[in-house]
């Protein structure tokens, strides 16, 4: 055998294993592939399923909206902070829009801008149907700059490599879509150290938002701030910064202050530019991005501002606040690309409509998306009209939420036990409280199942539904002899946003008059608790007729079995 | 730039690869190489390349007068210009920081307001000053001739593969490879090259990087900088964890760098061998970072007089060279404590040799207990390195608070096991259910602790699997890859690529030795 024959035959044992294992590893991928279909996000290495560590909060929310809503098939796209996860909801948008569908892709400023952008490509790459892209952020700390486009600690980052860069997802193999799965046999001995179950981050803020973007189309309610909106933040910092340090013994203001003292200069940041050897603004570099990606994908480009706290445009914040400098640089942006819209009239909204500046408080975000709607119904145009309902998440029939668990709500305390061993939330010391969610579209009625009240709470109880006061509900005792409260939903009012129901219940006195602003009371002072919850139900009117021999959920309402004739 | 990224292995590295062979024959090859490697190492940031550069250029011309001139006094004035310059450099980035924070805190106490200096360290300063120090005094003690081209010169010093975390390797043991038109590695050499990276990318990946994260959850959770208890138990898993994690991060980096050298079929040395399993300190400065303790034995102890000079001199020299390598490892009291410490017990092992002793009464399981205390001195010392001032005691003193969680479980059980042994009652259905009780017992007052405690036996295991079977051949494990057969190297192979893509940790955390 010649020397060359022996040499090819010696390189072959060499690389025989890697061919070997490269076949094996293709194979195995391969079958994979085709027999479980793995989701497309399932396959990156966003999620990091650390021994002991779970995924932070603002990661995980990417994920799951990129996971789950990402092919919804929707118009239009809003991307950006968390101002719009908090302010905009789908449902009221869609009122103002010509059939199209919104879907509110908005997660945090922990992402940058690079992040709203990663998430923007990757939504409109998965939705070729989309014709508008809107950057919704907030100014007030959230203006583009240095550290939310080129900090290496931006989750942007990793949405950018895992989700668009065709480099990283090259290497993306079908398996790691089983990573949780094999993490959590081996890290947690087979479910020993944690329930096969279980969240994938037990913290109320996540259980909540998982409990609800998927039938809000993206809306979260605002978690930002413990024991929820507080209206005097502002009052508070105002007098830190004239001198009065004693209300930073509330640790809340404190928490607050601190927040406010790491905001940098609101003003517009600029870079040298070796690309094009000249200066550039942040606001310039970042929009252009976006500019390129919507040309790239035909649609229009939309970039709309959070409201800012009235507050800011005090004096006092005149050292960091140069809203005038950014106003300059959207007036060059705008002038420069006429085909985008650039939101010229900044809002500035009273400062008990925030809960943090950066924040439209939750009891506000009914009145900011219809803001919103009816800003983008201005520059998308067309008669309004319903979008198809089989484009959106089915509305149910019967809606049950527990509130032992965690809901999309506001306003009320934690759960707590009650002495007959179940589990209730007492409604907070601001006396009102929220409840979100999709309920059925049609006449339905809405029971709330009592854990404990006093008669005085309970004549005093009310329910709001989107928007209007509902007529005083029907006390009764349900199945298991808890007293109930029922109200009827009016058609007009259930199919209002689609089936989506922003409730208030409140036990206020004197405030339930048409019209009247309730969260202009004053709320300090921890009032008694007067009345809690269990559970509350909203069941479609028709459900029922339609098995009117089985009363279970009339008894669970009423209290006993009645007919009821078709409305 | 980091060895274990897909930008490293499948971009950058293939593209120094192409490069090179290209070149290879060409006078730009090592142009390339250097061009390369700056850009491997400035990537992050620009200004890394001063101190770098000034240090190599001051040695690469001193090296050339010394060599040209026969004048001893000169000579030795050069190379002391050398050594201060490169140890200055070092000092003023290394030390300020730490200095100027103490002074300020001092003069504090004093009522003098002073603002401590804070320079940021440029990665790898203390490999790269070591390195080109070798050159000079290689020079200076002609065991090595310069070489007149600074580029063949400053590829030798910024060689990516082994730049930012060693290997430190001599200049003669480089240069003259660098300086040279290699051919194409063989197939073999490229095979092991490949696997001896797979293998760094899984230490780093799965083992160091998992390890390391459950070091950090315990100082994130517990926050025991203040001084704060550590629940009973957990300052042994902080323990054993870094232990386990500095080991495969810092081995990981060589044999990545080995990996990658090899590719360019260039050799660099072995930096790890086994070093868990020694059993006296001289044995584990002989296995762990060879490269760094035969510097020192060269460069130091030796010329400090070494062992040639009587028993009690020999210990000084000793205890003088590790104090240095601590104070080389970071600026701080407790690397110097760690030195010292490492110094001691080379004094302690050398008047009182504890293995010895053991290996001659207790023959095989002397040897086996005399590596399992050697292995929880290095521990020991492994607290000083990682912790602060304020961590150290509470970590020292929630090791020794397990004994009495554990007591208070296991005591109260010791009546029923009584009344097991009296036969009163059935003996194996009644000690089960005892032992059930302890250890349920134990895990509900202790549950982080014990979950964590799976997580040191998930990610510990595999390194004591492989640096036994190493040990066993002695070598490190990945150089048994040439003995296995082809089922043996395809199911290796296959098996740390899915504990890559399973358990790889995702966070990218940088190689420990990137701050030295």
């Amino acid at each position: 055998m010649s020397d060359t024959t022996t040499e090819r035959k010696s390189a072959w044992k060499c690389f025989a294993p890697w061919i070997i294992l490269f076949l094996i590893v293709a194979v195995l991928e391969s079958v994979y592939y085709f027999r479980d279909k793995p989701n497309d996000a399932d396959r990156t290495n966003f999620l990091r399923f650390t021994f002991a560590d779970p995924d932070n909060l603002q990661r995980l929310q990417t994920f799951e909206k990129l996971h789950d809503l990402v092919d919804t098939g929707p118009e239009v796209i809003q991307v950006g902070d968390s101002s719009g996860l908090h302010a905009i909801q789908p449902y009221i948008v869609m009122q103002y829009l010509p059939g199209y569908k919104f879907v509110n892709y908005n997660v945090a400023t922990t992402l940058g801008y690079r992040g709203y952008l990663g998430v923007a490509r990757y939504a409109l790459r998965k939705n070729p149907r989309a014709k508008y892209l809107i950057l919704y952020a907030q100014l007030f700390g959230g203006n583009p700059r240095e550290i939310l486009w080129d900090d290496p600690k931006l989750i942007g980052w990793d949405v950018q490599h895992q989700f668009d860069d065709p480099f990283y997802r090259a290497f993306q193999v079908p398996t790691l879509a089983l990573r949780e799965k094999v993490t959590d046999e081996l890290y947690y001995l087979h479910h020993k150290f944690k329930a096969a179950d279980a969240p994938r981050l037990s913290n109320d803020g996540y259980r909540m938002f998982h409990e609800i973007f998927q039938s809000s189309l993206g809306w979260c309610r605002e978690t930002d701030v413990p024991g929820d909106a507080r209206r005097d933040i502002w009052a508070n910092l105002i007098s830190v910064m004239q001198g009065d340090l004693s209300v930073l013994n509330d640790p809340e203001i404190a928490r607050i202050a601190k927040a406010l003292n790491k905001i940098p200069s609101v003003k517009v940041e600029s870079f040298y530019d070796w690309t094009s050897l000249r200066r550039k603004t942040y606001i310039s570099e970042i929009y252009e991005e976006f500019y390129e990606l919507a040309k790239q994908h035909n649609v229009k480009l939309i970039i709309l501002f959070n409201p800012m706290p009235e507050s800011a445009r005090r004096k006092l914040f005149e050292s960091f606040f140069f809203i005038g400098e950014i106003e300059q640089e959207l007036d060059r942006f705008r002038a420069k690309h006429p085909d985008v819209y650039v939101q010229k009239d900044l809002q500035y909204w009273p400062d008990r409509m925030f809960s943090v500046f950066s924040h439209i408080a939750t009891p506000y975000a009914e009145e900011s998306s219809h803001w919103y709607g009816r800003r983008l119904a201005e520059i998308i145009g067309g008669t309004p009209k319903p979008v198809d309902p089989a484009r959106l998440p089915k509305n149910p029939d019967k809606l049950v939420l527990d509130f032992k668990d965690a809901i999309s709500a506001y306003g009320w305390l934690d759960p707590e036990p009650s002495p007959d061993g179940r589990t209730m939330r007492y409604i907070g010391p601001r006396a009102i409280a929220m409840v979100f969610a999709l309920g059925p579209d049609k006449e339905s009625t809405i029971c709330l199942e009592l854990g404990k009240f006093t008669p005085e709470a309970l004549k005093l109880l009310r329910a709001k539904v989107n928007g209007q006061y509902l007529a005083p509900g029907e006390v009764g005792t349900g199945a298991n002899g808890v007293a109930t409260v029922t109200w009827r939903l009016p058609a007009e009012l259930a199919k209002r946003y689609t089936g989506w129901l922003n409730m208030t219940f409140s036990v206020q006195p004197g405030t339930h008059a048409p019209g009247t602003d309730e969260w202009n009371l004053p709320t300090e002072g921890n009032r008694p608790k007067q009345l809690a919850a269990e559970r509350l139900t909203i069941t479609a009117r028709e459900q029922v007729i339609g098995h009117n021999h089985d009363f279970g959920p009339l008894q669970l309402l009423c209290g006993q079995p009645r007919t009821i004739k078709k409305p | 730039m980091q060895f274990q990224t897909l930008t490293y292995l499948f971009a950058f590295l293939p593209f120094a690869l192409l490069g090179y062979y290209i070149l290879r024959k060409t006078r730009y090859a090592n142009l390339f190489m250097l061009s390369i490697s700056v850009y491997f190492y400035a990537c992050s940031a620009l200004w890394y390349l001063l101190p770098l550069f000034f240090t190599a250029l001051l040695d690469f011309f001193i090296g050339q007068l010394i060599f040209a001139s026969e004048d001893e006094a000169y000579r030795r004035r050069l190379l002391i210009i050398s050594c201060v310059a490169n140890l200055g450099v070092l000092a003023v980035f290394k030390y300020t920081t730490w200095v100027t924070t103490g002074l300020s805190a001092w003069l504090g106490t004093k009522g003098v307001p002073f603002s401590p200096i804070v320079i940021p360290l440029p990665p790898a300063i203390s490999f790269y000053t070591f390195q080109s120090m070798s050159y000079t005094i290689d020079i200076k003690r002609k065991e090595f001739h310069p070489y007149r081209n600074v580029v063949d010169y400053l590829s030798f010093v910024c060689f990516f593969p082994h730049l930012v975390a060693g290997p430190i390797m001599r200049a003669r043991d480089l240069l003259p490879q660098l300086a040279s038109i290699r051919p194409v590695p063989d197939a073999e050499k490229l095979t092991n090259a490949l696997f001896l990276i797979l293998f760094g990318v899984f230490q780093k990946l799965v083992l160091a990087d998992n390890l390391g994260g459950m070091v950090e959850f315990i100082t994130k959770s517990y926050n025991f900088t203040g001084g704060t208890a550590l629940p009973p138990g957990i300052g042994l898993i902080y323990t054993y964890s870094f232990s386990m994690q500095i080991y495969c991060d810092f081995a990981a980096y060589s044999t990545i760098a080995i990996g990658t050298a090899r590719l360019f079929n260039v050799d660099l040395m072995r930096n790890f061998k086994t070093p868990y399993l020694a059993s006296n300190p001289t044995d584990f400065w002989k296995r762990w970072h060879i490269s760094l303790s035969t510097w020192l034995r060269d460069y130091l102890y030796i010329p400090l007089g070494g062992n040639r000079h009587g028993r009690w001199k020999t210990l000084r020299n000793l205890a003088i060279t590790m104090i240095l390598c601590g104070l080389w490892h970071g600026a701080g009291v407790l690397f110097i404590a760690w030195g010292a410490w490492h110094g001691l017990l080379l004094v302690i092992y050398r008047v009182f040799p504890i293995d010895t002793y053991l290996e001659r009464f207790l023959g095989k399981v002397g040897k086996v207990l005399s590596v399992v205390i050697f292995y929880h001195l290095v521990c020991f010392g492994w607290i000083m390195f990682r912790t602060t001032p304020q961590e150290f005691m509470p970590v020292v003193r929630s090791i020794l608070a397990l004994p009495g969680a554990i007591s208070k479980v296991v005591i109260p059980s010791f009546r029923d096991v009584a009344t097991v042994l009296s036969g009163s009652v059935p003996f194996f259905s009644s000690l089960k259910s005892i032992v059930v009780g302890v250890s349920g017992s134990f895990l509900g007052s202790n549950w982080v602790f014990c979950v964590l405690a799976w997580g040191l036996v998930l990610f510990s295991v595999p390194v004591i699997i492989t640096d036994v079977l190493g040990w066993r051949h002695d070598c490190e494990f990945a150089d048994l890859y040439p003995r296995w057969n082809m089922v043996g190297k395809v199911c290796i192979s296959l098996l740390l690529f899915y504990c890559i893509v399973f358990f790889g940790r995702r966070e990218g955390t940088e190689f420990i030795y990137f701050a030295f």
